[in-house]
């Protein structure tokens, strides 16, 4: 295995944890947590912890009830399994991290180490494919920092 | 009167498929007299649109209530100022009021061009008029803004109250500029392909309407996240609602054009990349509305929610599948000259910054289609919520923020690692430092602790730039320091007019990190002359009081604010208030703003006795949010600014007296 792949692997296995990780941290969940994790369900669009209706038929019992769940003992985890069973996987504010739901999580980080690939594949190749003359090509290392300004400043008109 | 409006829509429909037409067979038969008649009937099509608009808005304010629009969006108690908001607060009036910004785009356009440009006027007109022919279209035969109701009602439903707000009078314009304003690089990027004219001249003409739409875009977003902030009282200022999202993915990707469109500029590289991304972003602006009016997927800005949905997603397939054929058909012309002469340069800085905008680009859509995508594939309904699209961007855009710094430190072309290390040295070591501080000081939360350290990065590389271009003006052509820096922005705009903008994004990311993670919230019920603590603040509830009027009640209550020392620093007045048509409560949020935090007050619910519920937070650092704004403001006017020939003149003057110097 070259570097190259050697570091799209290792990057793809870091995307891949990093996107796994909520279903690791779910057991810690608290008061506020929980309620970040519940959609609400009166129309608002936002999470319980976010809904902005102070009477809201649905925000303000399951506050209530996640108050004195966590109290009892019941952990985050148990809570919002307890919902999701009641009102279906929509009253989660993010995809449970399994089956098709995992390509929810991993799909952007995907996406971003293939087409990094990709993009340091394509430039590494006409990199090597460079005549030698264009390899010995000068760095563009300032040598007058006052002709470096000048020549920012005539592109910049030039514009 | 109604009349007219119907027929100078009808006709401004004519006039712009005419200009379609007859701007391409001119331009195929090298006659320019047809071209000059195109770009006529496109000026024809601005004052017609211009014409139909009038009516509306005049029918808004004289209630005139035989229109359907008019009885569903305004009323006669509704204050003048929320008449004109109107225009836009319904479906068809903001299609109308999309139509006239766009021809009037057209018209600028046009006028801009009238000398220069000759063999790309033609099928930019064309372009363009097509998108306004689609959406008056859709006025003429979908959704008539003049639609008569079969008898006139007595009163007017009245606008959203939600809508009823000054942030919302300036948003949906702010927004609507910025997606209108991508139809016209869009167009210059079309006619390039049509031309097979594939320099930079393209990219050089609508540089100016880039960044203009660009910055319509972030002021957009912006003065929305402010409105939800002040009106739908959660606390918060972006919920990741799928038309917030759709507004946003637009501005990710001409952020990321408008970084990769200098190494075309520098290299003539990346001319595919550069043409998917001029696409791509006007595509977006279209399912941005797609997504708006569609309803396919649920929205908190479902007031504007209508059958349009289809439409837009048939013209969003025409734009992709036609803009993609003429991207395949030119692929060959559009190969690079010069290659990437090292992975160590500012050329990959540039790539690696591009890769992330898209990325946060691509998982925002990714996490606004997944809902749909389930549904299609498993049948079960979810939901893709704040949580997610916080954890998976989050990562992304603090990587995004090194960049900014980075960028800047690292030389064009190739970058050796001993120039390297000497300039990342210090500012690194500032970044470390902060966060090093900030973390002794308390603030324990990673991505705090990073983004305080990676702003301090970025902040240093920022002021060091100003200065060491500051120090070689002045040893250029002398005076003093300020001078220097005030010749710097004046005469290599785009360099720092664009560094000005990132330190507005370096306190937008404090601002959003900081109220995020250490946000202060706390609900309390209390009786008249009882306190309660919100965070460090004291607040004490003294009295409340009704007020009505023929608009809307309104519940206040009187709260004295106090610091930790006891001392009174203000008087707050959250409201709840019941609008009487439709009959609608809302919230009026009361603040205190300061640089340090925001003490943010809602009134729950006020009992006949007098006890009062409050929802109070206390958000730090929220104030540097909106001063990122303005920073950014400040940023985009400088390197928008045109530059005036006589500093070109004295530029002149100044590189060959440098030339001269530097032979002797």
């Amino acid at each position: 295995m070259s570097a190259g792949r050697r570091l799209a692997a290792a990057a793809f296995a870091l995307a891949l944890l990093g996107a796994l990780q909520p279903s690791q941290s779910a057991t810690t969940l608290g008061q506020r947590e929980v309620e970040e994790s519940l959609t609400c369900q009166c129309g608002c669009g936002l999470t319980v912890a976010a809904c902005n209706h102070l009477e809201c038929s649905f925000a303000v019992p399951v506050r209530k009830n996640i108050t004195e769940s966590l109290a009892r003992g019941e952990t985050g985890e148990q809570i919002l399994e307890r919902y999701m069973r009641e009102y279906g996987e929509k009253v989660l504010s993010s995809p449970v991290p399994e089956g098709f739901n995992l390509l929810a999580w991993i799909g952007p980080y995907l996406a971003i180490v293939v087409a990094g690939t990709a993009m340091f594949v394509f430039f590494r190749r006409r990199a090597a494919g460079d005549s030698p003359q264009q390899q010995a090509a000068p760095a563009s290392q300032p040598t007058d920092p006052r002709l470096e300004q000048l020549q920012h400043e005539v592109e910049d008109l030039q514009r | 009167m109604i009349e007219i409006g119907t027929f100078a829509l009808y006709l401004a429909l004519a006039t712009c498929l005419y200009a379609i037409v007859i701007s391409v067979y001119g331009a195929q038969r090298s006659q320019r007299a047809l071209v000059a008649s195109g770009e006529h009937a496109a000026y024809a099509t601005w004052g017609l649109v211009a014409i139909s608009v009038a009516v509306l808005v005049h029918a808004l304010l004289t209630n005139d209530f035989r229109l359907k629009y008019v009885a569903e969006y305004s009323s006669t108690t509704l204050p003048l100022r929320y008449k004109i908001t109107s225009l836009w607060g319904g479906m068809e009036g903001s299609l109308m009021f999309w139509a006239l910004l766009l021809t009037s785009f057209i018209a600028i356009a046009q006028f801009q061009n009238r000398r220069r440009n000759r063999a790309l006027m033609p099928y930019v007109t064309a372009t363009s008029c097509t998108v306004a022919a689609f959406f008056l279209s859709l006025l003429a035969f979908v959704t008539p803004p003049f639609a008569l109701l079969p008898y006139p009602a007595a009163e007017g439903t009245d606008l959203n109250p939600l809508l009823q707000n000054y942030w919302m009078q300036i948003h949906p314009p702010a927004l609507y500029l910025g997606y209108v304003s991508w139809t016209i690089p869009f167009g210059f990027a079309i006619a390039a392909l049509a031309t097979g004219r594939l320099d930079d001249l393209w990219i050089r003409t609508s540089r100016r309407w880039c960044l203009m739409a660009w910055f319509f875009l972030a002021l957009g977003n912006l003065f929305g996240a402010r409105w939800a902030y002040e009106v739908l009282g959660w606390g918060g200022y972006w919920a990741w609602d799928p038309v917030e999202n759709a507004a946003l993915m637009p501005w990710l990707t001409g952020t990321a054009y408008l970084h990769s469109v200098m190494i075309q500029e520098r290299k003539d590289m990346l001319k595919v990349w550069n043409m998917t991304l001029i696409i791509v972003t006007f595509a977006l602006t279209i399912f941005g509305t797609f997504l708006t009016r569609s309803g396919v997927i649920s929205s908190v800005h479902s007031f504007t929610q209508s059958g349009l949905g289809p439409f837009f997603m048939a013209f969003l397939c025409f734009v992709l599948v036609g803009s993609s054929a003429l991207l395949v058909w030119r692929l060959d012309s559009l190969r690079p000259r010069h290659k990437l002469d090292s992975l160590l340069s500012r050329e990959s800085a540039f790539l690696f910054n591009n890769l992330l905008l898209v990325g946060i680009a691509f998982s925002t859509l990714w996490g606004t289609i997944f809902p749909v995508l389930s549904e299609w594939v498993r049948g079960v309904k979810i939901t893709v919520g704040p949580p997610f699209f916080n954890r998976v961007n989050a990562p992304l855009a603090i990587g995004l923020l090194l960049l900014m710094g980075i960028g800047p430190l690292v030389a064009w072309r190739r970058a050796s690692v001993r120039h390297l290390l000497e300039t990342f040295l210090a500012p690194s070591a500032f970044g470390v430092a902060t966060g090093l501080i900030a973390f002794a000081l308390g603030m324990h939360s990673m991505s705090a602790v990073l983004v305080t350290s990676f702003s301090a990065f970025v902040l240093y590389t920022v002021t060091s730039e100003f200065h060491s271009g500051a120090r070689a003006r002045m040893a250029m052509v002398g005076g003093g320091y300020g001078e220097a820096l005030g010749g710097l922005l004046r005469k290599n705009q785009r360099r720092y007019g664009g560094y000005i903008i990132h330190v507005g994004v370096v306190c937008m990311f404090l601002g959003v990190t900081m109220s995020s993670v250490y946000r202060v919230e706390e609900l309390h019920t209390v009786n008249k002359g009882e306190e309660f603590s919100v965070g460090a603040y004291k607040l004490r509830y003294e009295d409340s009081r009704k007020l009505d009027d023929p608009h809307l009640s309104r519940l206040v209550a009187k709260l004295r604010v106090f610091d930790s020392a006891g001392t009174e620093i203000a008087v707050l007045e959250p409201e709840k208030r019941f609008y009487k048509r439709p009959e609608q409560p809302a919230t009026e949020v009361a603040m205190r703003s300061t640089m340090k935090d925001d003490l943010y007050v809602i009134l729950g619910s006020l009992d006949p006795d007098g006890k009062a519920t409050f929802q109070g937070y206390v958000n730090p650092l929220v104030w540097w949010l909106w001063f990122g704004g303005a920073v950014l403001v400040l940023g985009t006017a400088v390197a928008a600014f045109p530059a005036r020939r006589a500093v070109a003149r004295e530029l002149a003057r100044e590189t060959a007296a440098a030339l001269r110097g530097q032979e002797n």
